[in-house]
């Protein structure tokens, strides 16, 4: 079963904003809670930022003005709950100093509260947030939460963990303090993403871009060389120098899963389908078996005069000591997103420019589960597919510089933006819209159910019952 | 807010609405969580909106009243100026501050509820002509003239992800309506330089970026520190370009 949702409420059916970049956390304690993000911002302007917010596994979805972000959207915002106690942990850059924030909701979805602020910071980037109950022993109980976050303050090591032990309840700073998992030089800092996996063994995995040598730049973009580096913690990050268990053939905390790969860092430029390139990473560990551990993240190939933009998957069976070689290698994709289910199952969400037999690009969102880790062809779900031109872009990222996977027992969810124009061929498993629009004539209508709107960047949710119980029939759902 | 002016209500609210109380207790957006002071509101009419929110009458709000304020019974009316709380089929809303239907406070008498709505509409358009003022009188320049020449800034270090992009617009000035700038005319402008934020990072997505040939009346900001030596001023808020008709209105109030 696949269910596709795009997310805008009803009452927001004139809306035209471009609302990329998401991100989503499902209660692992009840799943049918689900909060998700995106550059979305208070249609009336207020001071509280929304979140998407469904109480219905993601069926139905509204916006709650829950967080203090000082105006009507966010920067950057990543999400999680921990494993049990159905707390929400988020951290954001706020709008009017872009401020690293870090949040706590104790019931999202039961309150109309503003979330608590527990950290805020400036000069920092892209946080990403992961979190876990302690399930029993020592510190049961506890939720320990690990923000990966662009650390300027700590330049040239720039790559950094924000960690809590027992964040759910202790006033502001709630216990967090952020640590360097960067031990090695820099081009001057590392890349913006920073990325977290947290077993509930205590296993918690952290992995980030390492810029190794700058390599010229230009109008709008800069270009680098890159190390992919785990870097791992045994005991929570408990310890008084987390994430040092896994040392380099160089004696260096964090392991070098991939040296020297050229990267174009395109800030302010899009030249993949309007999207910006150059920092693509994520990573997930099997929650069944803390040693297996997958890692995706984007290079160019070609090199300087390369205009390829490459996916690139490895797995580690052995806690990230050694390296499979690419798994898979995808060429001219973004926002790689890794899961692994309760069974060991695999899901990579992705977001591909593809041709279109014209000789013009859409973008493709693909869900990939593989039980084989690719050695077998995967199950390919194309969950959206849109003209990469349509619609024009207003600011970047487009589509986002990250999209998010998740894994509850045996099922996946996520959540990825794209053009949401009302056209089931770029849906071919079905989509569900709670925004007026008209499939029939390809056209969104305002709350008025008349007035024409024009196509926009939409978030969309997904959930993906494993095993399929209609493997025959997907589209049917 | 008892002394508050309709302008002072409509100022601090983000929607404002008048209707008519249809249940309490209870909300019209699944899920929403209601208490003895939620309400369900049939909209009459629409006082303030943005454009993305249309309300027609009929439509249904959700409002959670003012603690401060008494308790609505299904059958009353008011005037509604609120914040927002949820967005799904419908919308729920957080109440500042209210006013019995149809009566505007200060000196206007009341005409019903399309003199409420007239009296909304004018209040608006002078809260919009005050934030100009405002923005022009933080201004250390303002200027009448047009774009003549854009170029990149010199860029000092690696480009990174949340950086400006500075560029650099040269404006044709004929008008120095006020700021330390020496006067020109329409036959021999004043050439000015003026930084602006030239990425289309999300960051910078709302700051202003000049295009060639775009003309109106500019509202600058000095430059401050290194980049000074490259610009004198500065244009980083979507309101620093007006239309030059907006001259008149800065010039009326002392802008």
């Amino acid at each position: 079963m696949l269910i596709i949702v795009n997310m805008t409420p009803a009452s927001l059916s004139g809306e035209t904003r471009q609302d990329s970049e998401p991100n989503i956390a499902v209660d692992p304690g009840n799943p049918a809670t689900i909060v998700a993000t995106a550059f979305t911002p208070d249609p009336l302007g207020g001071s509280n930022a929304p979140v998407y917010v469904s109480s219905d596994g993601g069926l139905s979805w509204q916006l709650r003005t829950i967080v203090p972000s000082g105006g009507p959207t966010t920067a950057d915002i990543s999400l999680s709950f921990a494993s049990s106690g159905g707390t929400l942990y988020a951290g954001i850059l706020n709008r009017p100093n872009f401020h690293f924030l870090v949040l706590r909701a104790p019931d999202p979805v039961g309150s109309t509260s503003p979330m608590t602020i527990l950290v805020d910071r400036a000069n920092e980037d892209q946080p990403w947030v992961s979190a876990a109950t302690v399930p029993g022993g020592a510190g049961g109980g506890d939720d320990r939460v690990y923000i990966g976050h662009n650390d300027f303050n700590a330049s040239p090591r720039t790559a950094s963990v924000e960690l809590s032990t027992d964040a759910r309840t202790a006033g502001q700073p709630a216990g967090f303090g952020t640590h360097g998992v960067e031990r090695r030089g820099t081009a001057g800092q590392d890349g913006p993403p920073t990325r977290t996996a947290v077993h509930p063994d205590g296993t918690v995995y952290a992995c980030f871009q390492r810029w190794v040598t700058n390599e010229g730049s230009g109008p709008g973009f800069s270009d680098h060389t890159m190390d992919v580096v785990i870097t791992r913690d045994d005991n929570w990050g408990l310890g008084g120098n987390p994430f040092s268990a896994l040392v380099g053939d160089d004696g260096q905390a964090g392991v070098r899963l991939a040296t020297g790969r050229f990267i174009r860092f395109t800030a302010s430029t899009g030249p993949l389908g309007q999207e910006r390139i150059g920092a693509d990473l994520a990573i997930a560990v099997d929650p069944t078996n803390s040693s297996r551990v997958f890692v995706a993240w984007a290079d160019r190939v070609g090199g300087k005069a390369g205009t390829d933009w490459t996916i690139h998957v490895q797995r580690s069976a052995d806690r990230g000591a050694t390296w499979s070689g690419d798994l898979l290698t995808l060429t001219n994709g973004k926002n790689p997103a890794l899961a692994i289910n309760s069974e060991g199952t695999v899901g990579m969400l992705f977001q591909l420019l593809e041709p279109d037999g014209t000789g013009g690009t859409r973008w493709v969102t693909h869900l990939h589960l593989t039980r084989t880790d690719w050695a077998l062809a995967p199950t390919d779900r194309v969950l959206h597919t849109a003209p990469s031109g349509i619609p024009s872009r207003i600011f970047l990222p487009y589509l986002g510089d990250y999209v998010r996977l998740l894994s509850v027992g045996t099922n996946f969810y996520g959540v990825f933006c794209g053009s949401n124009q009302p056209d089931q061929g770029n849906f071919p498993n079905g989509v569900t819209y709670q925004r007026n629009a008209n499939f029939g004539t390809g056209q969104l209508l305002a709350n008025d159910n008349i007035t024409p709107v024009t196509v926009s960047i939409d978030p969309f949710f997904f959930f993906r019952q494993e095993p399929d119980p209609l493997p025959w029939a997907p589209s049917l759902l | 807010m008892p002394d508050s002016t309709l302008k002072d209500l409509l100022a601090s609210a983000a929607l404002a609405f008048t209707g008519t109380v249809t249940a309490t207790g209870s909300s019209s957006v699944a899920g929403f969580p209601a208490d003895d002071r939620t309400a369900v509101v049939t909209v009459r009419e629409v006082l303030k909106a943005p454009d993305v929110l249309t309300l027609p009458a009929g439509a249904t709000v959700t409002v959670q009243l003012s603690p401060e304020l008494p308790v609505l019974a299904a059958g009353e009316s008011a005037s509604f100026f609120t914040d927002a709380l949820a967005y799904g089929d419908s919308v729920a809303v957080r109440e500042l501050a209210r006013l019995p239907a149809g009566v505007p406070p200060g000196p206007a008498q009341p005409e019903g509820d399309s003199g409420t709505r007239r009296e909304a509409s004018a209040a608006l358009r002078e809260l919009a002509q005050e934030e100009i003022i405002a923005h022009a009188r933080e201004a250390d320049a303002v200027v009448r003239g047009y774009v003549v020449a854009l170029e990149a800034a010199p860029q000092a270090q690696e480009p990174r992800e949340y950086d400006p992009h500075w560029w650099v617009a040269t404006l044709a000035v004929d008008v120095v309506e006020k700021g330390d700038i020496p006067l020109g005319d329409a036959r021999d402008p004043v050439p000015v330089r003026v930084l602006y934020a030239n990425s289309i990072d999300h960051r910078w997505r709302d700051a202003l970026k000049p295009k060639a040939g775009q003309s109106g009346l500019w509202l600058l900001h000095r430059t401050d520190g290194p980049m000074a030596g490259i610009a004198p001023f500065q244009v980083l808020h979507a309101m620093d370009l007006q239309p030059s008709l907006q001259l008149d209105l800065i010039r009326g109030q002392g802008g």
